[in-house]
């Protein structure tokens, strides 16, 4: 709360009064949308699972209009299907003020300036694989989200002519993607846990390279892991402050792609949960419409937890090859293959199967995942 | 009253179906627009009651945009649908809001089909535009759930606008069919009732009349409907406190006074039971006004009642229902554009019928006292296009 004042004070400071420009209403209309099959041998993982699954979809649709000349809304969201039906979701709502190219201010359900992908979560054509890299961007344990509620200051300056930068500084609260767990009330059934982070404050910073194509990066923020369920904050066993870092490095310049991200998560005083992740994928473009493109993605995880159960999977680590056909920038057809190792994330879809694995420390591993999927955007 | 509802609602059919049906239709360029409306909001109590969009510790997840899109394919035809994505401490919640036909006899008579904008209140055709309003919220006593106002109904209508004389002008507004209000979830009884109950008005027919005065921004208004209400889902362990179904008349007076500079509202609405059910006697009202300053500034002001009175006796056993709600509230805005606004607010309650605690139930059958008096502070911005 306090940080959150702060922040809030300090973008007051900056709010000038600055004469509004009218202008003609400016609407864009974009969407991002995907359908992936996904088989693997025997666990649930990603969009795979043992009986091969067709129902992966979704579709993104981004409105952004400028009713005023510095005034922004930006609006995002999205419909998805999987084997479990039909969810949607607003994945960004909020409005951005201009006071100079250097200095924006957003403030409402704002994409979240994190790592490379969040900012572009649902864009499949921005990518060489259907899905993002599961150390950092999948479930259980995400480390990143795509908005946090409250308000931020963004900006670009370039240092010169071949130097740029790009920083964000944000405040208030995140919730990350649901996951079922055993209830310890009732093992035979699980519950649905809704991690947030609240009273958060964070920042990225990005610069731009003199080589084309390369930039690097650092995010970082702070905030009290809160958990949810039911709409009801539970005792939990991670809690608390904690730290979060990330770094990344990416060069895109056709026919190459090249990605590397780097993210830690730990307890600030005290411990409880420590992720670290991260994952290099690179991809080339040949012949105009085919790239193969390659993966390594790790996640492991410290649980300093006793009352864990020892045969607990603490770490994913998946090596995914893939073939893709580009029709035009706008629709891609993509195959991958993946060879997991550990069972963090990748692990029986049955929940009884999952407790009997846990007990007796019998996972099946490695997964082998296939995927077959298209993804478009316009 | 019910057969005389049914009869009415099937002559404003009847009476729409042969207007219709004289009309040719003309095609014409078509036109496709695209609006949205969306807000955040961080609201705290500090206290244990929750209250709108604050809690004890703080809450930030109150989000929502509404996505407004109307084509007219021709001339005399124009399609207009709102749909609306929430979130809140609770999780998502998506809605279509309205999707209409209208179709323009005359400037004077236009038929409206479909789930359509219900012309109740100030307030309900412009709902989720805070662009249009000095507060993040709308008057609770009217706006709320369980409140007297909802956004659309499903059935026909009939609208229009007259100028009789270059300085009056008179609005109005003739509908049946059913209303659907937000589903509901008694804030006091979060925990012993979590499933949220629908109120419905069966077989409703209502009317708007707004004058437009000589006075250049001031208009009065009346509006009424009538229906049977129902109300749906209703857990076994609720099904004896339920009063409030039956045949109801609600109707409500509005004044509205808006130039560049000031806004003053005020409504008052009220219902009368007609047959049927335990009467719920209902009657609210507020006053808001607000006042720019140095082109940028507004600083506003509400107070903002509601009543309810319950049925005695033949209860199960004796719980405290909630019964009052009387609100006083202040606000200060920073407007960027008339499409983007800050707004912060301080709210005075008094009262649980609104501002109320999760209790437990033993906490409810042991007569536990809320606090009376809730602070709110709301800190949000808002924006349209």
């Amino acid at each position: 709360m306090k940080r959150f004042l702060i922040l809030s004070a300090l973008a007051g400071l900056v709010l000038g009064f600055l004469p509004a420009e009218v202008r003609a209403l400016d609407t864009q209309v974009h969407g991002f949308g995907g359908w992936a099959y996904g088989w693997t041998n025997g666990n649930k993982y990603s969009v795979g699972d043992k009986h091969g699954s067709y129902t992966n979809s979704y579709f993104a649709l981004n409105l952004s209009a400028s009713p005023y000349e510095k005034l922004a809304a930006n609006v995002q969201t999205i419909w998805k299907t999987s084997d479990k039906g039909v969810e949607t979701d607003l994945d960004y709502a909020f409005a951005e003020w201009t006071f100079w190219e250097w200095l924006k201010f957003r403030i409402g359900k704002v994409k979240c300036p994190f790592g490379i992908y969040s900012e572009i979560w649902d864009v499949g054509t921005l990518r060489p694989f259907y899905g993002l890299p599961q150390g950092i961007y999948g479930t259980p344990g995400t480390m990143a989200t795509k908005a946090y509620y409250g308000l931020g200051l963004t900006g670009r300056h370039d240092l010169s002519s071949t130097w740029g930068l790009q920083y964000d500084l944000y405040g208030g609260e995140m919730d990350f993607p649901g996951i079922a767990e055993t209830d310890p009330a009732n093992p035979m059934t699980t519950r649905q846990l809704e991690p947030r982070i609240k009273n958060a404050v964070g920042g990225r910073i990005i610069v731009q390279t003199p080589l084309d194509g390369l930039s690097a990066g650092v995010s970082a923020g702070i905030g009290e892991i809160k958990v949810f369920s039911g709409g009801k904050e539970i005792d939990y066993y991670v809690g608390d402050s904690h730290f979060l870092l990330d770094g990344h490095i990416e060069y895109l310049l056709d026919p190459v792609s090249v990605r590397a991200e780097y993210g830690h998560m730990r307890k600030l005083n005290g411990k409880d949960i420590n992720y670290n992740s991260f994952y290099v994928e690179g991809a080339y473009k040949f012949l105009e419409h085919i790239q193969v493109a390659v993966r390594y993605d790790v996640k492991l995880v410290d649980f300093n937890i006793p009352e864990l159960p020892v045969n607990v999977p603490d770490s994913n680590k998946d090596l995914g090859f893939g073939l893709n056909y580009w029709f035009n920038p706008n629709l891609v057809i993509k195959a991958s293959y993946h060879l997991i190792k550990g069972n963090l994330m990748a692990m029986p879809s049955d929940q009884m199967e999952y407790i009997t694995a846990v007990a007796t420390g019998n996972f099946e591993d490695p997964t082998h995942l296939f995927v077959f999927g298209s993804q478009f955007s316009f | 009253m019910k057969d005389q509802s049914k009869i009415s609602f099937q002559c404003l059919l009847v009476l729409a179906g042969a207007v219709f049906a004289f009309f040719p239709t003309r095609v014409w360029g078509g036109d496709f627009q695209i609006h949205g409306s969306g807000g955040w909001a961080f609201g705290i109590t500090g206290g244990k009651n929750n209250y709108l969009v604050g809690n004890e510790d703080g809450s930030y997840t109150n989000s929502y945009f509404a996505l407004n899109i109307s084509g007219s394919p021709e001339e005399r035809l124009s399609v207009n649908a709102q749909t609306i994505w929430k979130t809140s401490d609770e999780g998502m919640e998506t809605d279509i809001e309205y999707v209409f036909a209208d179709w323009t006899f005359f400037d004077w008579l236009k038929l409206r089909i479909g789930k359509v904008k219900c012309p109740f209140g100030l307030y309900s055709e412009i709902y989720d535009v805070g662009t249009l309003r000095p507060f993040y919220t709308l008057p609770t006593s009217l706006y709320a759930t369980p409140g007297q106002v909802t956004e659309s109904y499903y059935g026909l209508g009939l609208t229009g606008r007259l100028y009789p004389h270059p300085n009056w002008g008179l609005q109005y507004d003739l509908y049946g069919g059913e209303i659907f209000f937000k589903e509901t979830v008694m804030s006091s009884f979060k925990s012993v009732m979590p499933d949220p109950m629908q109120p419905v008005i069966r077989d409703s027919s209502g009317l708007r009349l707004i004058v437009y005065t000589p006075l250049d921004g001031l208009n009065i208004g009346f509006a009424e409907h009538i229906g049977d209400t129902r109300i749906l889902n209703v857990s076994e362990l609720a099904k004896p406190f339920i009063a409030g179904e039956g045949w109801y008349l609600t109707y409500l007076l509005s004044a509205e006074y808006l130039t560049d500079r000031f806004s003053v509202r005020s409504e008052y609405s009220g219902s009368v039971k007609l047959k049927g059910g335990r009467e719920i006697k209902t009657y609210g009202y507020y006053l808001e006004a607000a006042v720019k300053f140095w082109k940028h500034w507004q600083v506003a002001g509400i107070y903002d009642v509601q009543k309810m009175t319950m049925p005695e006796g033949d209860m199960p056993f004796t719980i405290a229902m909630p019964e009052d709600h009387h609100e006083g509230a202040f606000g200060l805005n920073y407007w960027f554009s008339p499409n983007f606004v800050l707004k912060s607010s301080y709210h005075y309650v008094r009262g649980n019928l609104f501002a109320a605690e999760d209790q437990t139930l033993e906490q409810i059958l042991s007569g536990y006292k809320m606090d009376e008096v809730t602070h709110l502070f709301i800190f949000s911005a808002q924006f349209s296009f």
